[in-house]
């Protein structure tokens, strides 16, 4: 499977696509494309803040670059992890493993996402940003379909197996942040004079 | 054939729109408009003003390097495009020499006819006032701190440390004073008036500098009973005759724009973009590096 044939599924033909990525596990390749997305995402959105003249003054060129490249860790770290637990619930709870899949699907899953904010970028200069706005919005939920479809490729399993794995991690962080809340109010509520 | 005109068309957008966000993000920061037309330049001075030798690190307050500085001031005086310069000072002062030394830039870059306007921040003190003397207008923020006209020299004495922990330097010396100020004696008293001799003259070259920049706003006589090192707000240093004018640093562009004569729409370019990796590596160099406690230093 060439990088022609990966891209070109990518956006057509995504199920079959997914289903050969999580087999051949292609881990550098799929690094090269979530660090180009993620690089692009990030140098479209900063380009916005850069023609701010009052913004100009906050951040240096070189400061941009700088934040990008921490940001790039950390994101890495973030896909990386969410393989991990991806994996982790889909043996679990279906018995299913495939670590290493499940990672080269999700890093080749965030390609269509660099399509939103060039999007943007375009209709900002165009003066069409509301048109900007609905294409970045858009491509946000293609990249959460794209990422259902490989963690249902890799484990092989039925899509609402696929999107209870996928949505359980963000439904059980929604759980402790509203735990946490809650009792940060209760205690504020306990040393109130 | 398909999949490559599709794929193709899809990565050469991409690579079009990238190539111009990272044009735009590597454009010197302007206010408006493009590089070439009438531009009133910024050089901020942040953190304390000293001489090449000192580095600022990444994580600590900024230091203002003195031979970056005058790189920018002379790069302002040569660039036709600049048509004025406001110096934006945030400083609580630094070296006697960098500061001279970013005074004598800024004395040239006015001989150009190009108006050179300050605008202090927080604190615009001591060194970072002296400074602000060979500037056209001086203009401050009522409740900036300003003023600490003066000179001081500190020597550590760590005497005691090494007498405790038994080492005990050995100094070979060519004359007397070669080693006036070493931390690892005390000063005698022809050495205190030597250093007290230094401090004084530097002091009278501070006064000259205020009274060659405020000429006919404030007296020698008027001067000397504030320049004991006591710091002003910007609105009492206004009534002193220290400070031309109260407003915000948009307030010294727009004033910059006036003088020049230049259109209110004219581009505003901070020249003194701060070097991250240098100062990242700075940082690190820091880590390793042990002070120079012998280096005697004058500071106003």
């Amino acid at each position: 499977m060439t990088w022609l044939d990966i891209l070109y599924g990518l956006i057509f033909r995504p199920v079959e696509t997914f289903r050969i990525l999580s087999e051949r596990k292609p881990l550098v390749p799929s690094m090269v494309v979530f660090a180009a997305v993620y690089m692009t995402d990030f140098l479209l959105q900063g380009a916005g803040t850069f023609e701010n003249p009052l913004a100009g003054r906050v951040l240096s060129g070189q400061q941009f670059w700088l934040l990008g490249l921490i940001g790039l860790v950390f994101a890495v770290m973030a896909w990386v992890l969410s393989a991990a637990l991806f994996s982790l619930l889909a043996e679990l709870l279906y018995g299913k493993s495939n670590g290493k899949g499940v990672l080269a699907s999700l890093g080749f899953a965030v390609f269509p996402g660099v399509l939103g904010p060039a999007l943007y970028y375009a209709a900002g200069r165009l003066d069409i940003v509301w048109l900007g706005f609905i294409l970045y919005a858009v491509s946000i939920l293609w990249v959460f379909c794209l990422q259902i479809i490989a963690v249902r490729e890799s484990f092989s399993l039925g899509t609402g197996q696929a999107v209870l794995v996928y949505l359980l991690p963000v439904v059980l962080c929604i759980i402790a942040a509203a735990l946490v809340i809650g009792l940060s109010i209760s205690m504020l509520g306990t040393f109130s004079l | 054939m398909k999949k490559r005109i599709i794929v193709g068309v899809i990565l050469l957008f991409l690579l079009i729109i990238t190539a111009q966000a990272v044009r735009s993000i590597n454009t010197p920061r302007t206010a408006s408009g493009l590089k070439g037309s009438d531009t009133i330049g910024v050089i901020e001075i942040n953190g304390a003003i000293m001489g090449s030798s000192s580095g600022s690190s990444f994580l600590q307050s900024s230091t203002a390097n003195s031979n970056e500085l005058m790189k920018i001031i002379r790069e302002a005086a040569k660039r036709p495009d600049i048509k004025a310069v406001v110096v934006r000072i945030d400083s609580p002062g630094g070296t006697s020499v960098a500061s001279q030394e970013i005074g004598v830039e800024l004395d040239k870059l006015r001989a150009t006819g190009k108006p050179v306007i300050t605008s202090m921040g927080d604190v615009c003190a001591s060194g970072g006032y002296w400074v602000a003397c060979s500037t056209d207008h001086i203009m401050a923020n009522a409740g900036t701190l300003t003023g600490s006209i003066g000179v001081i020299m500190q020597i550590q004495n760590i005497q005691g440390l090494y007498e405790k922990i038994g080492l005990r330097q050995v100094v070979i010396k060519s004359g007397e004073h070669k080693d006036i100020g070493s931390p690892y004696r005390e000063l005698t008293d022809a050495e205190q008036a030597i250093l007290q001799g230094i401090v004084q003259d530097s002091y009278q070259q501070f006064l000259d500098q205020v009274l060659r920049g405020r000429q006919d706003k404030i007296t020698r006589e008027e001067l000397v009973k504030v320049a004991d090192g006591r710091v002003l707000t910007g609105s009492q240093a206004k009534q002193l005759g220290l400070v031309d004018s109260l407003g915000d640093y948009y307030d010294a562009v727009e004033l910059a724009k006036k003088l020049a004569g230049v259109s209110s729409e004219a581009n505003v370019e901070v020249l003194s973009q701060a070097d991250v990796w240098k100062k990242l590596f700075t940082s690190i160099e820091s880590m390793f590096s042990v002070p120079n406690m012998e280096t005697v230093k004058l500071y106003y």
